[in-house]
């Protein structure tokens, strides 16, 4: 079997009516987006500055540079609106991250929070473990003992939570060293695949000791690094800084 | 010669659609794909000499956009049907394609854009490199795992992957 081949004549013929039309609504839809809001959430309230500075296309793509288009200009089904009617099968399905998670208003308490902040690549490394159920500290408080007062209560079974390894290239703060590789654990229910293998993060982590590291808010702690920009992956991912900007305003919060 | 942005469109947007097809598996996936990335090269259209070279930026757009993490993030949950092969071409062994279709979407998404555009579009590794923006031995690592993967498949275990 010859694979491309194969690959050729199993995709079927499909009509391209009614594809200029959609093209045109989603151009709408791109501009209202990117003329809505420019800045990433976690550093838009403390510092307007890069909110100023970021332009959404700071490096623009030569018209001669044709096959490396503009990543940061992307537009997703996160940030659009609902199609009124038809297609978009994929916005229709979005649920919006909701959680009980920190919230940061600062870069500067993302820092505070935060005891090392890497730019590190994701690997293919993923382990499943099992954690707890945790003592609770005052078993008289129902928040931490959810079966208080129940006679004879079965324990909460144990969580399972995953393990990735990430290699660090760069270290912003913290004490790891670059090169060094990491195990990032991943708990955070939905998110917990929003990274891919072979890519570069800036992570803000606190350290659980024994080499583990947690994102100190899984909306807050994970921005996806791409051809020299930051974007909030999580959050909102048509939003993307300069690295070297937010490299430059956390030295300053330094 | 005189040319414009729809026309092009009605030329090239059934190829578009159909690798926009094979990377999703699913019509509806990839009218949005296409859509979406034209909806980002529209404003080049005008700039780029010719529409072969504004082909290639859709199509490096369009393989971009497919293995970002907000198409991940928005289709995470979605698990592929049963490939519909009444659509495909008449030619060949239907029960092969439809393993086939079914191998290619256990693939993760950059290792099924790194084949498709290695094996349907018959690029060099160095040009996936560059369409993906990754580095060379990241797409070899993922045309070799993804390949190696169809190879494993329980419905391709009887057929040898060239």
């Amino acid at each position: 079997m010859n694979l491309g081949n194969e690959l050729k004549s199993l995709a079927p013929d499909m009509d391209t009516e009614g594809l200029v039309a959609g093209v045109l609504r989603k151009r709408r839809r791109r501009q209202q987006a990117l003329a809505g809001g420019l800045a990433l959430a976690v550093v838009a309230v403390a510092t307007p500055l890069v909110v100023d500075g970021f332009t959404g296309n700071s490096d623009p793509v030569a018209v001669e540079d044709a096959g490396t288009p503009e990543m940061e200009e992307e537009v997703g089904p996160m940030s659009e609106p609902q199609e009124e009617s038809g297609g978009d099968v994929a916005e229709e399905s979005e649920i919006p991250p909701m959680g009980d998670w920190p919230y940061y208003v600062s870069l500067e308490e993302l820092l505070e929070a935060s005891d090392v902040v890497v730019l590190a690549t994701a690997t293919d490394d993923v382990r499943t473990e099992e954690v707890g159920p945790l003592e609770p500290e005052d078993p008289t408080d129902p928040q931490q003992n959810p079966t208080l007062g129940v006679p004879d209560a079965e324990p909460p079974p144990p969580h399972t939570v995953h393990i990735r390894d990430l290699e660090v290239r760069d270290t912003i703060r913290g004490d790891v060293a670059p090169g060094a590789t990491i195990g990032l654990v991943e708990d955070h229910g939905p998110w917990d695949t929003a990274m891919l293998e072979g890519y570069e993060y800036l992570l803000f982590l606190s350290s659980g000791g024994d080499n583990r590291f947690y994102l100190v808010s899984p909306v807050q702690g994970m921005y996806a690094v791409e051809d020299g920009q930051v974007r909030d992956v999580v959050q909102d991912p048509d939003k993307a800084i300069p690295l070297e900007e937010l490299q430059e305003l956390i030295e300053e919060v330094r | 010669m005189d040319r414009s942005f729809e026309q092009f469109v009605a030329e090239r947007g059934g190829s578009l659609l159909r690798a926009a097809w094979l990377l999703t598996g699913d019509r509806h996936h990839a009218e949005d794909l296409v859509q979406t990335a034209l909806a980002k090269c529209f404003g080049r259209y005008e700039e780029l000499p010719d529409d072969a070279r504004f082909e290639s930026y859709v199509r490096t757009t369009l393989h971009r956009t497919y293995i970002s993490w907000w198409r991940k993030l928005s289709w995470r949950n979605e698990k592929p049907s049963e490939i519909r092969v009444e659509h495909a071409s008449s030619d060949g062994d239907v029960d092969l394609r439809v393993d086939l279709g079914r191998a290619l979407r256990t693939l993760s998404r950059p290792q099924r854009a790194a084949i498709t555009l290695r094996y349907v579009e018959d690029l060099s590794v160095a040009e996936v490199a560059r369409v993906l923006g990754m580095p060379e031995g990241t797409v070899k690592t993922h045309i070799h795992r993804g390949v190696a993967a169809l190879r494993g498949s329980d419905e391709l275990q009887s057929v040898e992957v060239d």
